[in-house]
């Protein structure tokens, strides 16, 4: 008979609770404390993903292990949309994921916005 | 002999690891994210201090993550009309034995509800 042990970080189940940002800039880069349930800071990721018919897109999050505090809170990067020539907000989602085993946690939405061009910029284009 | 447990959240000691925001309005209500070492929910305070000026940061025990993180909201600072940045310091304040963290930095800008002067003219 197996043991299970319920309150290893293994077993339980991986959440998101809470996040101080849910947009940024296409570009990627965007700093965000994200609050969690127990997490190993050395087996696990943050899946940004985006679902079609045509294989969808993934990507993820840039932090070190050092990034990830007491096991409840990762402060981690955006990773860059796979598209940074969008006209219009884009909404996608995002989930933990551990590197072993690969188990998920429910996903939360993330809103990737338009780069902001510089006015220079924006008034050759309306030259044209 | 006294057993002295390290680990104690009533005994340990405060430390503020990360804040994700260090500015904000000195009308205050700035919702800032705070890593820190084990604290209780129902025995913690987060003060803003300046000289004798001090005010509690504003949150609820809903608002302590898993003892190591506190979403709050700033409190307004006693001036309400700054001209300039001013720098306070940020610490935990354990309320049974009223001992308090290192501080860190917060710096208030100043509000302005009209920024091109539109009223003034």
């Amino acid at each position: 008979v197996p043991i299970y042990d319920s309150k290893s970080p293994n077993a339980s189940n991986l959440k998101i609770s809470r996040m101080d940002k849910s947009c940024g800039s296409v570009m990627g880069g965007d700093e965000i404390f994200l609050l969690c349930d127990k997490v190993q800071k050395d087996d696990i990721d943050i899946r940004f993903f985006e679902e079609d018919d045509e294989g969808g897109w993934e990507a993820y999050g840039d932090f070190s292990p050092t990034d990830v505090h007491k096991q409840y809170a990762i402060v981690f990067k955006t990773p860059a949309y796979h598209s940074t020539e969008i006209e219009k907000s884009v909404t996608v989602f995002l989930q933990l994921k551990r590197k072993k085993g690969g188990d998920c946690s429910e996903p939360k939405q993330f809103t990737y916005v338009p780069h902001v061009q510089d006015k220079e910029e924006v008034q050759r284009k309306r030259q044209k | 002999n006294p057993i002295f447990d390290k680990k104690a959240t009533t005994t340990s000691e405060l430390k503020i690891t990360r804040l994700n925001t260090v500015k904000g309005s000195c009308i205050g209500k700035t919702e800032i994210y705070m890593l820190c070492d084990k604290v209780q929910k129902d025995d913690i305070e987060i003060i803003f201090s300046r000289g004798s000026w001090e005010a509690k940061a504003e949150f609820a025990q809903t608002d302590v993550h898993r003892q190591i993180a506190i979403v709050f909201k700033s409190p307004p600072y006693q001036d309400l009309d700054i001209y300039e940045e001013v720098e306070v310091n940020v610490l935990l304040r354990r309320l049974s034995d009223r001992m308090d963290s290192e501080p860190v930095k917060f710096t208030y800008t100043p509000h302005n509800p009209d920024p091109y002067g539109v009223n003034r003219k």
